[in-house]
């Protein structure tokens, strides 16, 4: 398997094959030449056919009288060989019509008589092995004969013979066998895989939030449904974790937003000058304890509930929420619409985003300045502020994967950053800190209209709890 | 009015039925959803306070019950669960409204008295923040106390800021609230509408503010 990774199970199967088939290929070549290399005196028929069967076709009968022409280039083992190659037209009188070395073969015109229409004589001679083979044709009514001897085969007509053989045998069946091969075989493969194909595509689209996150094992070959039904036990403990995740955010939520409930309740009837500070600790817990609970949130579920929304009916809905807290820390708040927001994302998730930003802008700004949200033009947000800008330090939360705990030299903006960078990646979507024109730091927050990796999911609904349009 | 506080923490159901009682209602607490079934087919209630996290039963369920009631009290939901998710089903579930742990005093009153004051629902057409009482049927508007008069617009756009005092009011409510039918309010007329009554408010003294959101609306805040 190593040797073809990384590559497509297809490729790697077709490769094999075609490698099993060229080998058997190669393989019955070999037998082939093995056979012929072995069988001299079939070989040696062969060529004679062959030969005889090449003149034959120049046989003309003129006058009653037979004749041949079969030209130079057919000539040319016997001018170039004469002690080795022979051959002689017979007619159906014995005379010899024509040759080429005939002296080689001699009179065959008594050994004629009475054969049957192909024979072989072999003699053994001073110079070595002699073979003569004759052919009986006829043109017209008359028949004749065309003998063929050969001594040694220095034009090596044995060689040739063999690869004619080898061509006609071995390589032109095989070819287009081996085309269709190929071509089946891509086809079989791709559609014995597309199982494997369908699975995989289901696992891309699996959403742990999903009650039946499985993926579907019906109709798949026995070796994947296996792998596919490990999966789904593996995916089957996995939603227990997030479950029991969830869960736990649930419980942890009402456990710590109950008590710090009860302080705010309690702090509401009580009046004394260390009210306000109380009251400031209090929210400060608050903030803190909802931000918390949202990394953890974030870190269970980075998956974002993806629908189509408008960020300029989003960031309405944050500022007017935030509007009563920045009135409270004597800031002004500025909205303004460039239009064209329409994108795909999670509107809750994106709410928290931004409401973090805002909420570390109107912390930080100073007493009478404005902070201005910015939502477009495109799928863009931005905050401005006035403030002293954020340090390197708290910067670099933005890009962090988990968190961890502050340094001293931290604003206490960071775990916002974090929630900010954590959101913005789960939307494949860009955070950066510039300066603002406003003086202080601008954060802008950019999303991909369509996310790479989107579903829509049904609920595209926002509350814009704060700032109903409509009266009441 | 009587108002059923279903709260399973005691603390938080003592404090909740303290500031309730204090602005004048009579409470009864439940600290279960069985024990709120009891109150309920006892007596009847003007508003039901229904905390979500129910030891014996999940207060949807109790939610959903009341709901399929003919004349179910209007429900107020507080709940710890803040995801929107859970306020959009709390919602649909048939809540008047959804208010996230922790609140405070000020926001619990205003909410229920706007749910109070729906169309239908008991409480009357006055309207109160801070120092300023407007009878929304006779338009009369007093501060701390003094009556005060105050042209129609101003008067139209202020009664609109009291129903959701302490919340964002969009410019296009303002629109339908104060334009006459055949045109809208221009912006800049809108503009102008909002400083005098700002400058109204100055000169009578009172201790609300109007709070600008640039590009969203006005909102009206009690000066602390």
């Amino acid at each position: 398997m190593s040797r073809f990774a990384p590559g497509t199970l297809t490729r790697t199967l077709t490769v094999r094959l075609i490698a099993v088939a060229t080998f058997v290929a190669i393989a019955q070549m070999a037998v082939v030449l093995v056979y012929y290399a072995m069988r001299t005196d079939k070989t040696g028929v062969l060529i004679a056919l062959h030969e005889a069967e090449a003149v034959a076709a120049h046989v003309h009968v003129t006058n009653g009288l037979l004749t041949a022409a079969p030209g130079p280039a057919f000539e040319r083992h016997y001018t170039r060989y004469p002690s080795d190659y022979g051959l002689q037209v017979i007619d159906s009188n014995g005379s010899i019509a024509y040759a080429l070395n005939g002296e080689l073969i001699g009179d065959l015109k008594i050994d004629l008589e009475g054969q049957p229409d192909v024979w072989t004589k072999i003699e053994r001679r001073a110079s070595g092995t002699f073979r003569v083979t004759a052919k009986r044709f006829e043109i017209g009514a008359a028949p004749f004969w065309v003998a063929f001897g050969m001594g040694h085969d220095p034009a090596h007509l044995y060689a040739d013979q063999m690869i004619d053989e080898m061509l006609d045998h071995v390589v032109e069946p095989m070819l287009p066998l081996f085309a269709f091969m190929l071509l089946v075989s891509a086809f079989v493969i791709r559609r014995s895989l597309r199982p494997l194909t369908r699975a995989a595509e289901a696992a891309a689209k699996l959403d742990p939030r999903d009650h039946q996150m499985r993926l579907p094992a019906d109709g798949l070959p026995k070796e994947v449904a296996e792998l596919v039904r490990a999966i789904n036990t593996s995916l089957a403990h996995l939603q227990e974790v997030f479950e029991d995740q969830r869960q736990f955010l649930a419980t942890a939520a009402h456990e710590l937003r109950t008590p710090l409930a009860i302080l705010t309740l309690q702090l509401d009837r009580l009046s004394g000058p260390t009210l306000p500070a109380l009251r400031a600790d209090v929210e400060h817990m608050t903030r803190l304890v909802n931000q918390l609970l949202l990394v953890a949130r974030l870190d269970a579920l980075p998956t974002p509930h993806w629908a189509e929304i408008e960020l300029t009916d989003l960031a309405k809905s944050v500022v007017s929420r935030l509007a009563p807290l920045a009135s409270l820390e004597r800031k002004a708040l500025e909205f303004v619409d460039e239009g064209d927001t329409g994108c795909q994302a999670d509107v809750d998730m994106i709410s928290d985003a931004l409401r973090n930003v805002v909420e570390n802008a109107i912390r930080y700004a100073p007493d009478g300045s404005t902070v201005r949200i910015t939502a477009g033009p495109g799928a863009r947000l931005a905050v401005d502020d006035a403030g002293p800008g954020i340090p390197e330090s708290d910067q670099m939360r933005l890009h962090q994967r988990v968190w961890r705990s502050p340094k001293r030299s931290e604003s206490g903006a960071g775990l916002g950053l974090f929630i900010v960078g954590k959101v913005v990646a789960a939307h494949h979507g860009s955070a950066h800190i510039c300066r603002s024109p406003l003086g202080g730091a601008r954060v802008e927050l950019s999303f991909p209209p369509v996310p790479p990796v989107a579903e829509t999911w049904p609920s595209a609904r926002l509350i814009a709890h704060d700032v109903d349009a409509a009266a009441d | 009015m009587k108002f059923l506080v279903v709260e399973d923490n005691l603390r938080l159901s003592t404090l909740v039925s303290a500031s309730l009682r204090d602005a004048g209602h009579a409470v009864d607490a439940a600290i279960s959803a069985e024990e709120a079934r009891h109150y309920l087919a006892a007596s009847p209630y003007d508003l039901v306070i229904l905390d979500l996290g129910l030891p014996d039963q999940d207060g949807a369920q109790l939610l959903r019950e009341l709901r399929a009631r003919r004349q179910a009290p209007p429900i107020l939901v507080a709940t710890a669960r803040g995801a929107l998710n859970d306020r959009i089903q709390g919602l649909e579930l048939g809540a008047d409204d959804y208010l996230v742990k922790p609140f405070h005093v000020s926001e619990l009153l205003a909410r229920c008295r706007a749910i109070l004051r729906r169309p239908g629902a008991p409480l009357g057409q006055e309207l109160n923040a801070g120092d300023i009482l407007i009878d929304a049927n006779s338009r009369e508007l007093r501060i701390a106390g003094k009556l005060i008069a105050m042209p129609p617009k101003e008067l139209d756009a202020l009664i609109l800021m009291m129903r959701r005092a302490g919340r964002v009011v969009a410019r296009e409510a303002f629109d339908e609230a104060v334009g006459d039918n055949r045109r809208d309010v221009g912006a800049n007329a809108m503009e102008a509408i909002i400083s005098r009554l700002r400058r109204r408010l100055a000169e009578a003294n009172s201790s609300v503010k109007i709070v600008t959101v640039r590009g969203i609306g006005y909102m009206l805040k009690d000066r602390p």
